[in-house]
């Protein structure tokens, strides 16, 4: 009797160690979706909404999307081309002005963000395949506050990729790993 | 969207045109991230270099003379090397007739090495360490690869997307000469010759029908993608 007790109360704690297991690992997945999914923090707020209302097309600032790997982020000069006559008296643009008389470069945080072992190239998404930037990067127009609407993992690529006419070529591994 | 054609991505080796001054190693190293093992290390046979000169002697000491081989991954039709690995680290990309190694996936068994009969793939015995001002000079569109992983001679595949996504971004096709590995760029006497041997119109295509051609070990039946050009006294005609 005193035998099957000690192994019952045993069972007990295992069951209960295994249970908190589980529990930090949900847990630790669910911290680390989070802060892929996050909205960071901007040095100055920056409503995307306001710029594409204004018809202001998203390669006007982001140019290197048709000519780079990279789409780039525009120099405070040219943020302050427009905002010397515009909404100059607004706060967030001051802290733009400050940045410029102080010549230097506004430290935005990254929102989407890519593996290093990743190659990827607005070029030729953006020329070759024809694809708006809403494709990946969502409704950018409407965001007061630029977030990521896609986790950008392999199996996000892949879904696009193995769709594609190209598909035997797109799939390959040195597509985007080299 | 222009159709992007099948490739066969090919090197010709001229040997009468090596000097065997390895500019190509210094070029490999720099383009590639490759690290630079300590002499003792390279010593044990730890030492990394994607492609590296065979050096061969020829005849008795007054009348001696040296013969180089440049030697890299030989991108095999056949690859000895794949089919041994357990986990897919070390793939055929048939579309492009390249051997890929897939540092993700590699778990560093080592297979591949010990099945390579051209000892041309190399293991991570150690992580990568560049000392200043090396570290200023990595290039940003090459993995640097971890301890414990397998890595070798990739013909420059970063160059070859760079100038594959250009052509697609100008919508046109790719040119012949357009791609140009480390090593080819860098050869003084132009002993090496990069290109699709599947366009006849290629520089390499034409080179490859070359009587003085052969491959490497090819009575294994590997089918290397390299071919060399003989040189030295056996190329004289009798």
């Amino acid at each position: 009797m005193r035998a099957t007790m000690k192994s019952f109360r045993v069972r007990l704690i295992a069951f209960g160690i295994f249970v908190v297991v589980i529990l930090l690992l949900a847990g630790g997945v669910f911290v680390v979706q989070a802060q892929a999914q996050a909205t960071p923090q901007q040095p100055v707020p920056f409503p995307h909404v306001n710029m594409v209302q204004s018809g202001i097309p998203c390669l006007f600032c982001h140019a290197d999307a048709i000519r780079s790997p990279t789409a780039g982020i525009p120099s405070v000069e040219k943020c302050m081309g427009c905002h010397k006559f515009i909404a100059t008296n607004t706060p967030a643009i001051q802290k733009v002005a400050d940045y410029y008389q102080r010549g230097q470069p506004i430290p935005w945080v990254r929102v989407n963000r890519l593996p290093r072992f990743v190659y990827f190239s607005h070029q030729v998404h953006v020329v070759a395949g024809a694809l708006n930037c809403e494709r990946c990067h969502g409704d950018v127009g409407r965001m007061t506050e630029f977030q990521p609407v896609a986790r950008m993992t392999m199996g996000w690529c892949l879904n696009c990729h193995n769709a594609q006419p190209e598909a035997d070529r797109l799939k390959d591994c040195v597509v985007c790993h080299r | 969207m222009a159709k992007t054609p099948h490739r066969e991505w090919a090197m010709i080796i001229d040997l009468d045109k090596c000097t065997g001054c390895g500019a190509c190693v210094v070029a490999c190293h720099a383009e590639n991230n490759v690290p630079i093992q300590t002499e003792q290390e390279i010593a044990r046979g730890r030492g990394i270099h994607w492609i590296h000169i065979e050096r061969y002697w020829e005849g008795a000491f007054p009348r001696v003379k040296a013969n180089f081989l440049p030697l890299l991954c030989q991108q095999c039709e056949r690859a000895p090397c794949e089919p041994v690995c357990p986990v897919y680290a070390s793939v055929r990309s048939d579309r492009e007739n390249l051997n890929l190694q897939v540092y993700n996936r590699c778990v560093g068994t080592r297979y591949c090495q010990n099945n390579d009969p051209y000892k041309v793939r190399f293991f991570n015995w150690f992580e990568p360490v560049f000392d200043e001002p090396l570290n200023q000079q990595l290039n940003p569109d090459v993995t640097v690869r971890s301890a414990g992983v397998m890595e070798k001679c990739t013909f420059c595949v970063q160059r070859i997307r760079r100038a594959e996504e250009r052509a697609l971004a100008e919508n046109r096709a790719l040119r012949d000469g357009e791609v140009i590995p480390a090593c080819v760029q860098t050869c003084p006497p132009s002993a090496l010759v990069f290109g699709d041997l599947a366009d006849p119109n290629s520089a390499v295509a034409k080179l490859a029908g070359d009587r003085r051609k052969f491959k490497l070990l090819e009575h294994l039946g590997t089918e290397p993608a390299i071919v060399y050009l003989k040189g030295g006294e056996s190329n004289v005609r009798a």
